[in-house]
């Protein structure tokens, strides 16, 4: 572990800690190397379990006809693509990513889908949103709040973008509640930096992949933090054990 | 752990159901009747739990409307056999109120879903054509037709042979009141008998 030799303020960046100005755009590098094999990878580190957690947490978030969706931190797109078939036409969901590189993978497989109609692509920070208060039905962030900085801060302005008894829903890598799969996890994840390497010539990015997963808070902090952002009826959901948790928060009508 | 494994499997059922949706036009706007509405089927022998939402087409979830924390517009709950007997039953009315079947939230709702499900013709070759191939999927269904019509036809001829067996056998039992006679004779030969015993018994003691 490095620590800056400077006074400013620090985060961690997996097991570093480095300036909290400097964590977005190591994070931005990480994802502008695997966007391209991004979905391919996130096949191989689950066994394909991933296609089921996210139908799973689509399930959970009881969307319907004419609502209207933020898929934040939603890179290449594969809520985005099943959200819009459930709002239809009169509903409307929005792609948001921090990251261009993944943005792009989302925005092109949406074109080439022809699904283009009811989703709109923005390049947004989770920690500032650029939406009007009120607007969204429900908010799904995917395996994306670990990388962001701040999160209370994201969790606020979600908060804020959502209607009145909207829902967060937040998919996210967590504690194992079972020690034997915890263990097992843990030797099976130390390979993904050598699938990486393999599959993307990128060790590094998934070490830290592997590294941000053991840092991010447990289900109870997490819950905690939604409560401390207003969230109201905050609960979630193990999956697998616990090797992900899908937290669920409303805001108060 | 549960939820995930039920959402799993309910995965390609759902696939299915959109694509026979997606395929027919008759069965399309039937569902689309239904748009927005939420029906819960809980039964309780074997215990499972579906939830049937109609937006956009079907979809199926695992997951309980109290952990959705949606209202549903009606549930129902029965064994797993009564609700598949619905689907048998000719009269619509009088099968929904049987009282093995528990009905909540709207009860029309239900009744047109029903309704709705008597009246489907559903093409399951239409489903399975795009991947088999047409001419694969043809002879498949040839044979299911084949295997279906074989099997109405044993059916209704084994029932027809049966009934003549029976009348042919019943006329070589004996009828009611042969068997009553019968009955009499016997009980009045073992009341006989009886005296015939007492009597003897009687004769002894007097030797």
């Amino acid at each position: 572990m490095s620590k800056p030799e400077n006074s400013e303020a620090t985060t961690h960046f997996g097991y570093q800690e480095v300036p909290v100005a400097e964590k977005e755009q190591r994070v931005g590098d990480v994802f502008r190397s695997v966007a391209a094999r991004y979905d391919v990878m996130n096949d191989i580190m689950s066994l394909g379990s991933h296609r089921l957690i996210k139908r799973y947490t689509i399930e959970l978030s009881a969307l319907r006809a004419g609502h209207k969706v933020l898929d934040l931190a939603g890179g290449t797109g594969d809520f985005s693509l099943q959200f819009s078939e459930i709002v239809g036409p009169s509903g409307q969901v929005v792609l948001a990513d921090i990251n261009e590189a993944m943005l792009s993978v989302g925005r092109d497989r949406i074109i080439d889908k022809g699904m283009s109609g009811n989703i709109e692509v923005a390049q947004v920070n989770a920690e500032y949103l650029p939406f009007a208060d009120n607007t969204f039905d429900c908010v799904c962030i995917a395996y994306g709040l670990r990388n962001v900085t701040d999160k209370d801060a994201a969790l606020k302005s979600i908060e804020r973008v959502l209607k009145p008894n909207g829902r967060l829903l937040v998919l996210e890598f967590s504690k194992p509640t079972n020690a034997i799969i915890g263990k097992s996890y843990d030797v099976f994840s130390k390979l993904w930096p050598i699938a990486g390497k393999l599959i993307t010539g990128d060790a590094d990015s998934y070490r830290y992949l592997v590294e941000s997963i053991r840092m991010h808070p447990d289900q109870d902090t997490l819950q905690q933090m939604m409560e401390d952002a207003d969230l109201i009826n905050c609960k979630y959901h193990n999956v697998m054990s616990g090797i992900c948790a899908i937290h669920i928060g409303f805001k108060s009508h | 752990m549960n939820q995930l494994l039920g959402s799993a499997a309910l995965w390609p059922i759902e696939f299915a159901l959109n694509q026979l949706v997606k395929s027919d036009q008759h069965l399309k706007s039937i569902v689309q009747k239904f748009d927005d509405q939420l029906l819960e089927i809980h039964t309780t022998t074997p215990a499972a739990f579906i939830c049937v939402h109609f937006n956009n087409g079907i979809r199926l979830s695992a997951i309980s409307s109290n952990d959705l924390a949606v209202t549903p517009t009606a549930s129902v709950s029965s064994k797993a056999t009564t609700l598949l007997s619905l689907l048998l039953a000719t009269s619509d009315s009088a099968a929904l109120s049987n009282p093995e079947i528990e009905i909540s939230g709207d009860a029309q709702f239900v009744h047109a879903i029903f309704q709705s499900l008597k009246k489907l013709d559903l093409r399951w070759d239409d489903l399975f054509a795009p991947w088999l191939g047409d001419h694969s999927t043809h002879l498949a269904k040839t044979s299911s037709d084949s295997i279906r019509q074989w099997s109405a036809q044993s059916k209704t001829s084994i029932s027809a042979s049966l009934s003549d067996y029976l009348r042919e056998e019943s006329k070589l039992l004996p009828a009611r009141g042969q068997l009553d006679q019968f009955n009499s004779t016997m009980d009045d030969l073992k009341l006989r008998i009886d005296r015939a015993k007492a009597r003897i018994e009687r004769l002894n003691s007097h030797l």
